[in-house]
């Protein structure tokens, strides 16, 4: 098991070269993403009961791997593979997602989770996050509050993402949104917002933003 | 946070979990009284008008409130079957309706499957003849996170 551990971090880190640029580290994360999937998806931490959903975010401070299944319709369990830019760290996590509660109208979902992860390998590397999401076709706004230990510092983070949809697209159609995304980020030890810009079609799901800071935030998905 | 302290919260968060299994049940009891009641609806009516089939064929429109040209159009590419219409809540985005999509495409009686989500209405289309579960309907959208809110069978 150890080793199987360490060949992970081992393909993690040789992703990492120094040499590598964000780009070049960027094209080998989707390439291998996408090499290993039909297309690629979803935006919440639970999906439809039976439901696989696999992620890949990049950004300043992290670039992670997340896979999680739906064997419930309240809860997911997850696993994650994550490498700490800072500190220059990979860990495997396990995680789990609860539906607190959801609300639909005709034209609305909002939902309030709860999710939690523990590193595999370091119990003092973990968190704990309430998280709520409002949603129309038209508008989307969500809202995180963090509790983060990674074993080299604890923090609180609250993390805010506002949305509009410039057009409401139809079933299959590519959907477009334009977001502002807010967090803090600790490399630059201060909050960033930034422009987003989310677009998904079918199954897939990809999300870019910008901040001359805290360079890109790539957030990609798939559902299956 | 200390150790204990995590362990402690992913505990109850495990019980709460176990706890809700519990609530889901019951809303899939009350899903499928409301399926139920639905189709005891149609039958009430079906039987006012000296009808005795469990869904009798209905004009695909002026006939309920959900019949509409595009239900026809959907029931002329599934010619020859019945159709169910389920009005849902709930099902804001793309994402809603694949997992519905997904859902349903595992039903092997589902024959054709269409999803508007301007209207939050799920075509889904079965055989002739073929008696559709409605509880099982009522379950696939629960299961994807939505309410279903009204269900009508039409045959074309």
């Amino acid at each position: 098991m150890t080793s199987f551990w360490a060949l992970l971090r081992s393909v993690n880190y040789a992703l990492m070269i120094p040499p590598m640029g964000i780009k070049q580290h960027a094209v080998i994360w989707w390439t291998l993403l996408l090499l290993g999937l039909p297309t690629l998806a979803v935006p919440r931490p639970i999906s439809y009961v039976g439901g696989h959903t696999l992620m890949a975010e990049s950004g300043a401070m992290f670039q992670r791997m997340y896979w999680h299944y739906t064997p419930g319709r309240r809860y997911s369990l997850g696993f994650s593979m994550r490498h700490n830019r800072m500190h220059d760290e990979t860990d495997a996590m396990a995680r789990v997602a609860y539906l607190v509660n959801r609300r639909n109208t005709r034209n609305t979902q909002r939902n309030l989770y709860l999710k939690s992860g523990v590193a595999l390998d370091n119990s003092d590397n973990h968190f704990i996050s309430i998280a709520g999401d409002w949603e129309s076709r038209r508008l989307f706004g969500s809202a995180a509050w963090t509790r983060v230990s990674d074993g080299h510092a604890r923090y609180n983070d609250l993390s805010v993402q506002l949305g509009v949809a410039p057009y409401l697209g139809e079933y299959g159609d590519l959907h477009t949104w334009l977001m502002l995304k807010s967090k803090r980020d600790y490399r630059l030890d201060r909050r960033v917002t930034y422009p987003v810009v989310r677009l998904f079609k079918n199954s897939a799901f990809v999300e870019v933003g910008y901040h001359q800071d805290a360079r890109l935030d790539i957030h990609l998905m798939y559902r299956f | 946070m200390k150790r204990s302290d995590f362990i402690a919260l992913i505990s109850a968060m495990a019980l709460t979990v176990l706890g809700q299994v519990h609530a889901d049940q019951k809303t899939d009891h009350q899903g499928g009284h409301a399926a139920h009641k639905q189709t005891d609806q149609m039958h009430q009516e079906h039987a006012m008008h000296g009808e005795d089939a469990q869904h009798q064929a209905m004009q695909p429109t002026g006939q309920g409130a959900i019949a509409s040209d595009y239900v026809a159009k959907f029931a002329g590419q599934a010619e020859g079957k019945q159709v169910l219409v389920a009005n849902v809540e709930g099902m804001v985005c793309d994402f809603c309706a694949r997992g519905v999509e997904k859902t349903f495409q595992k039903q092997v009686a589902v024959r054709d499957i269409q999803v508007d989500l301007a209207k939050g209405v799920i075509l889904l289309a079965y055989d002739s003849g073929y008696t559709i579960d409605k509880q099982a309907v009522a379950r696939g959208v629960l299961d994807n996170g939505l309410n279903l809110v009204g269900v009508e069978v039409l045959e074309f």
